[in-house]
């Protein structure tokens, strides 16, 4: 089942890859081409963690913990 | 970039939808676990909280046209300070699309789709919303006007189906706990409704650019929104009581279980989820492009939809990490939400307000 996931996400990026990135090639978008490569790695990256089950961080987390010094007012909000 | 324009009329329907969005069948049960039944007058308290806050938002846009939230948070605070609320802005966005996406699968694999697993449902959600942003914002504006009909309309329709039900013994006794009750739960109805208007700022002043007109249709639009949130809020705690309605996670969606109008108009609660489903949709929708506009604005990138297929493919992985079960939705709504939305939606604007002014005496003086 993992092997399928992880093929079916490479397939996705390949695809997209190809039909995107000589678009921007074309049209000299030297930035646009630099944040599609990160932002797909970076996506690749978590679904192929994701298909192999691996516990990824929470970003809601990194919220909570922010805002931690106010959760007593929060709770008092909403009672 | 190329220029985009959008008209008065279909800027109000997407104000209107985007507003509207996702509270529709979850805003009674909220409003009701803290103001009993009393919510409805906290509900009738949001208009009178969105006039300054609107103003302000307002305001902002209009003394920098045709920039968006990104644009003039950097022209205010300059490029360095400025990176801090615009990567904070992108986070927001970022994340509540995958709140968003998840809040639909999770009500979809709990009521209609039981054995799809919730990520597929998330990934298709995020495929159409990816689209849309694809074809771009004149669209998703124009086709926010037909729906707005569609969704009011059929809203309506539910609850005026319901009202042989209703007991009005249910709104009695008013004021029982007092006033406080009512404040707090019309906060808590504003973090949901009211406070996400912030992002108002990254469609008006850049792709609406009439700001004599866009002060009234905010307010118009906004209205719109309150009058069917207030009805929303209204409708369940008559028939069901106020204790009965924050009980249920979605209370509207069970109301109209109530409907039973000789045997043809019964088991309407898919016209409800259906209003809800293209509401949180269009939420979705301005968040998604919010945070694919806003990144390619602070990298300075000229076409934003370049970044819109990666940034969804992220959000769908994430979606269903974000917000794993009820409890810790329950548990980062009520502690994080709150404070999160309230930095960027009231904080972040008065900041801004505040240094606009003194930049602005500063420079008269000198």
């Amino acid at each position: 089942m993992e092997l399928v996931l992880i093929i079916a996400i490479f397939a996705f990026v390949t695809i997209l890859s190809l039909l995107e990135i000589p678009k921007m090639l074309k049209k000299k978008q030297d930035r646009e081409l630099w944040a599609f490569s990160v932002l797909l790695a970076l996506g690749t990256v978590v679904a192929v963690l994701r298909s192999l089950d691996v516990k990824i961080p929470n970003p809601s987390d990194i919220v909570l913990w922010i805002y931690s010094p106010l959760s007593e007012i929060m709770k008092n909000l909403h009672k | 970039m190329e220029q985009i324009k959008i008209t008065n009329h279909q800027f109000f329907s997407l104000i209107a939808l985007y507003s509207i969005g996702g509270s529709i069948i979850v805003i009674s049960a909220t409003a009701a676990g803290i103001a009993n039944h009393d919510a409805w007058l906290s509900a009738l308290l949001l208009p009178v909280y969105s006039v300054p806050l609107l103003w302000l938002y307002w305001f902002l846009g209009s003394r920098h046209p045709g920039m968006t939230l990104i644009g003039i948070v950097n022209k205010i605070l300059g490029k360095w300070i400025g990176l801090i609320p615009s990567v904070g802005v992108i986070f927001f966005c970022f994340l509540v699309t995958g709140h968003v996406i998840n809040d639909i699968g999770k009500f979809i694999a709990i009521e209609a789709m039981p054995e799809t697993p919730e990520y597929v449902i998330d990934a298709v959600f995020m495929i159409v919303i990816v689209i849309a942003v694809l074809y771009g914002i004149e669209t998703i504006a124009r086709s926010s006007e037909l729906f707005l009909y569609f969704v009011a309309i059929l809203f309506l329709a539910a609850m005026i189906l319901v009202l042989p039900n209703i007991r009005i013994e249910n709104l009695q006794p008013v004021l029982e706990n007092g006033i406080i009750p009512v404040f707090k739960g019309s906060l808590v109805l504003a973090n949901i409704s009211l406070f996400p208007m912030f992002l108002v700022l990254m469609i008006y002043p850049s792709v609406f650019p009439d700001i004599a007109k866009a002060r009234v249709t905010l307010f118009k639009g906004f209205l719109f929104a309150a009058l069917l949130a207030t009805i929303a809020v209204i409708v369940p705690v008559l028939v069901l009581g106020g204790k009965m309605t924050a009980s249920f996670q979605f209370p509207s969606f069970y109301l109209a279980k109530e409907i039973n109008v000789g045997v043809i108009f019964t088991r309407l609660e898919f016209i409800i989820a259906l209003t809800w489903i293209v509401t949180q949709y269009y939420a979705g929708l301005i968040y998604f492009y919010s945070c694919v506009t806003a990144l390619s604005e602070l990298l300075g990138l000229s076409d934003h939809k370049r970044i819109a297929v990666p940034m969804g493919f992220i959000i769908s992985t994430i979606s269903d990490v974000a917000l794993p079960d009820g409890i810790y939705h329950l548990t980062w709504h009520t502690l994080a939400w709150p404070p999160f939305i309230m930095t960027f939606a009231v904080v972040l604007p008065i900041v801004l307000l505040i240094v606009f002014f003194i930049k602005k005496w500063v420079a008269d003086q000198g």
